[in-house]
């Protein structure tokens, strides 16, 4: 569990962090979305006791972040946006360094070490030097290594950064189930569709302060915009329907390619049945009107318009 | 029983001291370099001292270079790459990975003060042999070995503790590393000559004669304790800076400076003591030119072991005057010219000795000449290979320096000016360099130019693969 109040952080005249204030409940696992800059590894790094806060105060699992320092890292597992290797090292001699390093005893290490590397599907590159991994076999590594001490929160700062799809759909699977052996995740992201099917909280930042924390399903679009996103399809490709989309005073961010425009309508001043009639009677053939689901993207661009 | 003891000793055993003995372990350019000196001066040694009857009895020679080879590698190389690492795990951010773990800021600074420690202690065993032939050689006592070993072991421990400490200040960023690295690069041309030069002039007698009476004992026993506590504090005030600010604590720092401050006073209450000893400063006669002459020694030896570590990355697609004035070899260059001819010109206006123009012209030609050599190697191909070549190019140099040294000691060396010229290339002079180095005059320069023009050349060779690369 992850309790934050009134966080503030100073980078000289830069008010990095803005009276923060949230909470993440045991056993869920919560993005931490912002845009690059918005304060996400700041706001980490002082829930990982590595920097401190100019006021506020926070709890990790009832353990005070300044009072209880060194509790609060035997609470913790801490995977930064960096890999953190070493030079001239294999991978089992680095993570028996870290075994060590976590306090882990002589027999206990080295079975705790083949548990988390089978997990994490490791096994097979113990020998190998750590220098010569790829990213994705890094970041399984990084994962390794803060599993070794089996934490009960975990706080991924930025974790399928540079990652391809086959690494990052194996890294969402072994997240999955680390939800399902009961570990609260914090995960921070600026790529939203990686979280999108991953979370059940969500804890949105821009410009340093907290534009919206709860959860992932009592966020919809309606809360922080006037209206909803819609998808229109056309028959015709050559028709002037984007331009006709654009004079129309209940509609905004019209995207999408020739055939399939989307675009956010103003459902409370207008009526969606007026806009398909106005297309009609304009002579333009439609093929169909849907109202979409309320994509993470939408419903980011949308609060973080609303703190602008 | 057995199994359990080392089970509890292995479970007690500082992380971070065993994952840098893990890392050392690896840096087998450095031992086989190493193994390649000291097998091949023991040679020249028993050579000329078999040769040649007035070097007969001359183990304490030999001694004397083990031991400024062992404080040269245990001064300038064992602490400053632990202090280095330590900057560079801050300056990486690799350091919070380990901060957050279950190990205390006081175990990581102790621990790499503990890898530097094995690494001394692992240095010793490994010239032990060397001592001992130098004292089957003649010459030099057992006690007068141990008491020089033991007082370059603390010398280290005081100076790893104080690199450690000045390191750490990386902590509040890049002005504070470059301020870091001004003080390892100050402390360490001041601090390991004048310990080197001590330790080597320390007259025998003092080691010979200790009476193990009352006085004395308390003597080494101060003197112990007091560079153990000023470590002590070094380590832990050093950990305290690691601290993330809102739970920094200087507590137990101050405590260990108040100690460290009493034992100070104590000791100038009982200077009796002190003036009454024969361990006081043991500096002779010219010892500013020595100092001076021994800071150059080291840029000497550096250069040969850093010049096989040549920075690797290949440069990205620029004009072709970035790559043969800017990227870390000219830089490097600069900065070994410009404290070459600071050292230089103070020596000469300390002494007005014109000499030490031509000492000063010598070392840096021999630095060009080395690291503008292996430079090159290295943009040939990929490292291994080069390091290789390196190693041989080294051997073959050693090779030639023995082979001179038996021609000089056993013949009459002044008719030929030939010595000299083959001097000017020679990694690590056995004989009496400074004699070679006036005789070559302008031949000194030739090492330099030869240097440079490896290092244009292998520019040339980086510049031209990427190029390639980018079409």
């Amino acid at each position: 569990m992850i309790k934050v109040q009134h966080i503030n952080k100073y980078f000289g005249e830069v008010h990095a962090l803005n009276n923060i204030h949230f909470h993440v409940p045991k056993a869920s696992i919560c993005g931490f979305i912002g845009p690059n800059g918005a304060g996400k590894t700041t706001t980490m790094r002082i829930l990982t006791t590595l920097d401190s806060s100019d006021s506020g105060d926070a709890w990790i699992n009832g353990y005070h972040i300044f009072h209880d320092a060194y509790q609060v890292r035997r609470e913790i597992g801490y995977m930064p946006d960096y890999y953190g290797t070493y030079p001239a090292i294999t991978v089992a001699e680095y993570l028996d360094f870290f075994a060590r390093a976590y306090k882990l005893k002589t027999p206990y290490r080295q079975q705790r070490i083949q548990k988390v590397s089978n997990f994490t599907e490791l096994t097979g590159l113990l020998k190998r030097p750590v220098e010569g991994l790829s990213k994705g076999q890094k970041q399984r590594l990084s994962l390794t290594r803060i599993l070794l001490p089996n934490p009960s929160v975990l706080l991924l700062d930025e974790p399928a950064a540079g990652l391809d799809p086959r690494a990052r759909i194996e890294l969402r699977e072994l997240l999955k189930l680390l939800v399902k052996e009961g570990k609260s995740i914090f995960i921070s992201s600026h790529i939203l569709t990686e979280l999108a099917d991953l979370i059940d909280h969500v804890v949105i930042i821009h410009q340093g302060a907290i534009a919206y924390s709860g959860l992932l399903n009592q966020l919809s679009l309606n809360q922080h915009t006037q209206g909803h996103a819609y998808t229109l399809e056309v028959a015709d490709e050559n028709t002037p329907i984007r331009r006709l989309l654009l004079e129309h005073p209940a509609i905004q961010e019209v995207s999408g390619d020739q055939q399939f425009i989307h675009f956010y309508f103003d459902t409370q001043q207008y009526r969606i049945e007026e806009l398909i009639q106005h297309i009609v009677e304009k002579g333009i053939p439609l093929c169909q009107i849907f109202r979409r689901k309320d994509h993470l993207e939408d419903i980011f661009m949308a609060v973080t318009d609303k703190n602008e | 029983m057995l199994t359990q003891i080392t089970t509890w000793l292995d479970d007690r055993l500082n992380p971070i001291m065993v994952k840098e003995v893990y890392q050392g372990y690896r840096e087998k350019t450095f031992i086989s370099g190493l193994s390649t000196i000291l097998l091949l001066a023991l040679l020249g040694y028993l050579i000329i001292a078999y040769s040649n009857d007035s070097y007969i009895n001359n183990g304490k020679d030999f001694f004397n270079f083990l031991l400024v080879l062992t404080g040269l590698i245990t001064l300038f190389s064992i602490p400053s790459s632990s202090a280095n690492q330590l900057r560079n795990e801050i300056s990486s951010n690799t350091l919070d990975l380990i901060t957050i773990t279950h190990l205390s800021a006081w175990t990581i600074i102790s621990g790499r003060f503990q890898a530097a420690g094995i690494k001394v202690l692992l240095l010793f065993a490994y010239i032990g042999p060397f001592a001992i032939a130098s004292f089957l050689l003649g010459g030099i006592g057992v006690s007068t070995i141990l008491f020089r070993l033991i007082l370059l072991l603390l010398a280290v421990a005081l100076f790893s503790s104080f690199l450690l400490l000045s390191n750490t200040l990386s902590i509040f960023g890049h002005q504070y590393t470059l301020l870091s690295r001004g003080i390892q690069g100050v402390s360490t041309m001041l601090f390991a000559p004048m310990v080197l030069i001590v330790l080597v002039n320390v007259p025998d007698n003092v080691f010979t004669s200790v009476s193990f009476d009352t006085a004395t004992i308390y003597f080494i026993l101060y003197y112990l304790f007091l560079i153990l506590v000023i470590c002590f504090f070094h380590l832990r005030l050093a950990a305290d800076l690691l601290q993330a600010k809102g739970i920094r604590s200087f507590y137990r720092s101050k405590i260990t400076l108040l100690i460290a401050l009493i034992l100070s006073v104590i000791a100038i209450f009982a200077s009796n003591v002190l003036l009454s000893s024969s361990l006081s400063y043991p500096l002779t006669h010219n010892n500013i030119r020595s100092l001076i002459m021994l800071a150059l020694l080291v840029f000497y030896i550096f250069s040969l072991f850093w010049s096989s570590y040549v920075p690797q990355h290949r440069l990205t697609f620029s004009p072709m005057t970035r790559y043969f004035f800017s990227d870390g070899y000219f830089p490097t260059l600069r900065f070994v010219f410009v404290s070459t001819c600071t050292v230089i010109l103070s020596s000469y206006f300390l002494s007005h000795n014109s000499n030490d123009l031509w000492v000063g012209v010598f070392f840096f030609s021999q630095f060009c000449f080395f690291t503008g050599i292996a430079y090159f190697l290295r943009a040939l191909g990929r490292s291994p290979h080069s390091a290789i070549i390196y190693q041989l190019w080294l051997l073959g140099l050693f090779i030639i320096t023995v082979m001179i040294s038996i021609i000089v000691f056993s013949f009459n060396h002044h008719a030929s000016k030939l010595p000299s010229i083959i001097h000017v290339f020679m990694p690590l002079s056995i004989i009496d360099t400074t004699r070679y180095i006036l005789q070559a005059q302008v031949w000194n320069f030739i090492p330099l130019f030869l240097g440079l023009a490896f290092a244009f050349l292998g520019k040339g060779i980086i510049y031209n693969k990427n190029k390639k690369r980018k079409k």
